[in-house]
Parts: structure tokens; sequence; C-alpha cells
């Protein structure tokens, strides 16, 4: 399970993956679903990696090569634990 | 499925939901009826609450399962998919994920009438199916929220939902 705290993400180990900081405040109007599920982003016409779908290894191994990646997450999603 | 729920950060007045199976003739004093306007709806689908579901077979074992479709996505990651040659269809259909015990009744909210055009009013029970967030194959609804009153009726701000998402 990771760890949220504020607007961080941890591994159970405590480090560091990613800070949750759009700097645009994109909301999910700005974000559209393809058909394979994929989340576009409008305002910087790039993907947004949808966590729902995701297992926790490929998200960290994601995130330890690009920690500019962005998610979304859903407070529902039993992967993370929001502290 | 458990609803969605957000709190009354801002202290806004609160709005109360009278609901038909909850009424009887002592639900309402005198003052609720003189100091408040009754808007007073029927519950009836909300479309977004709609979802399909197939029964298939396999050809082979004989096996029938429930899917959500031939292409699933199930948790933590991967897709399993039922491809028409080995699955066959016995049946697709939809079902609600709203509040089905509440459909096709009445309930009204109790808006002060002196509510100014513009205010936003907490409700601690929203009447008929609002989609407060999506997650796998489950629609949520909206327990609770904000609403703003327009003169004749409480228009719910479902931006607020949006905090139950990270995005960035």
């Amino acid at each position: 399970m990771l760890n949220i705290i504020d607007k961080d993400i941890y591994t159970e180990k405590g480090e560091l993956l990613k800070t949750i900081d759009c700097p645009k405040k994109v909301s999910l109007k700005d974000l559209r679903t393809d058909k394979d599920k994929t989340l576009y982003c409008k305002n910087c016409e790039k993907n947004i990696l949808n966590t729902e779908h995701m297992s926790e290894d490929k998200l960290i191994e994601i995130l330890k090569k690009d920690k500019d990646t962005c998610l979304k997450i859903s407070r529902l999603n039993p992967m993370f634990r929001f502290v | 499925m458990s609803d969605i729920e957000i709190q009354n950060n801002e202290n806004l007045r609160v709005i109360k939901t009278i609901r038909e199976k909850d009424y009887n003739r002592y639900s309402l004093s005198a003052e609720d009826r003189d100091k408040n306007y009754l808007i007073t709806k029927t519950i009836e689908p909300n479309e977004d609450f709609f979802s399909r579901r197939m029964v298939l077979q396999n050809y082979k074992t004989g096996e029938i399962i429930k899917v959500t479709d031939r292409k699933m996505y199930v948790q933590y990651g991967e897709e399993v998919n039922y491809p028409y040659e080995q699955w066959k269809e016995l049946l697709t259909y939809q079902i609600y994920q709203g509040s089905k015990k509440d459909l096709y009744t009445w309930a009204m909210y109790l808006v002060p009438k002196d509510a100014k055009n513009g205010e936003r009013f907490y409700i601690e029970d929203i009447i008929g199916d609002i989609v407060a967030e999506r997650f796998w194959s489950g629609i949520y609804r909206a327990k609770n929220g904000v609403g703003i009153w327009n003169g004749k009726d409480l228009e719910i701000d479902e931006s607020l939902y949006e905090e139950t998402f990270l995005v960035g």
C-alpha cells in the first residue's frame, strides 16, 4: 500500500515517489477518457495515468523513472492510504 | 455500495429532507410549513446509474459467469478477456446502481423562506441519485452535498465531488 500524506506519495518504506501538485489546478472536467480508458488532459495536451486499473508495483516502477508523470487517484482506491 | 459523503466545511445552513417512507401527518409542524418552501420531487432513475452486465457461457467447459463486458479491467492492473469464440452470450442486461429503494417515491426539501438567490445550503440527504464518483465498475451516489438556491429549487454543486480525486 502507498501512503499519501498531504500531497506526497510514499512507499511503505517511506520513500517519496511523487508530489501531486498540478500547477494548472486541473479538474475532472479538463480530462477526457478515450476508448482504451486512457486519460488525456486537455490543458497540458498529454496523457494522465489512471491509477484505477494499475498495480502498485507498476506504478512505483513508473514513478521511479519519472516523478513528473501525472496521475489520477481516487480516494476509493485501496492501493492508497490517505494519512 | 456506500454513498459518498462530504462535510459541511463552509458552515452553511442545513436543509432538512423528508422522504415518503418517513412521512406521516406529524412530520411537518405548522411552523415548518409556514417558514419553509416545500420543494417536493418524485424520485426517478438517473440514466447515469445504469450499467451493463452480461451472462456468458464457456463453449468448452459449460461454465457460466457474470461480467461487465467481454473485456474487463480487474483489480490491480490487468484486463481479462472473454472472446466470442470461447464464450457464448446468454444474456445482456442492465442494473441500476443508484438507490433503488427510493425509486418512484417522493421526498421534499425544507428551504427557509428567507433564502436568498445564490445562497448555498448544506443538504444532509440529497433527493435522487447524483453521481459523486465512478471507480472500477461501481457508480457511487452522493449522500449529501451543497445546494444553491435559485429562487425555485436547489441546484447541487457537483464540483465538490471532484475532491474525491487527486489529479497532478
